[in-house]
């Protein structure tokens, strides 16, 4: 068998893999969040 | 010229440093879920990048053997997850989401290459043996 990919390398794609699943994830929390400030707003023009 | 064992053993690295990767990062977000599915997504975690340093070091075929069975594991239960949950890890029923179905099909590849580079490997483990 040839040589295999770096390790070096395979450490890279690891961590590349882990920022954008943590992106993914707080883009999914960062959503409700926004629905959440949207609710409060609408609550603010309710009391005016 | 690279060989289609190679290509495939790469296959299996980069499957087990992807996978690897998104399930350490997913670790804090299940520890709200509780320490057993969180705990799960650590062990996951830790034993697929020494899958992939040991992969990168040897050629051994239970590395192989070993890479099977934990992808077939991660991938038989999250099929779980989404449809009955998994007992004591993670009882609740988890929705389908897009980063969890492209790690499933990672880790697919993964399984079809280790499985392959297994397959012709074997005759030749057993003519070791014979």
């Amino acid at each position: 068998m040839n040589r295999p990919i770096p390790l070096p390398l395979t450490v890279l794609i690891a961590l590349f893999s882990a920022l954008v699943a943590l992106a993914v994830s707080n883009g999914h929390g960062g959503h409700t969040h926004t629905h959440e400030h949207g609710h409060g707003h609408a609550a603010v023009h309710v009391h005016h | 010229m690279i060989t289609r064992a190679a290509l495939e053993r790469d296959a299996v690295i980069v499957a087990c440093a992807i996978s690897a990767g998104i399930h350490a990062a997913l670790v804090p977000e299940h520890l709200e879920e509780g320490a057993a599915a969180a705990g799960g997504f650590a062990v996951s975690a830790v034993l697929l990048g020494a899958l992939a340093v040991a992969i990168t070091q040897s050629t051994r075929p239970i590395l192989f053997a070993g890479a099977v069975v934990l992808f077939a594991g991660l991938i038989v239960s999250y099929a779980l997850a989404v449809t009955t949950g998994v007992p004591v890890l993670h009882p609740e029923v988890e929705p389908v989401e897009g980063l969890a179905v492209f790690t499933k099909l990672v880790e697919l590849a993964g399984l079809l290459a280790a499985a392959d580079l297994l397959s012709y490997r074997l005759p030749a483990i057993r003519r070791v043996f014979a």
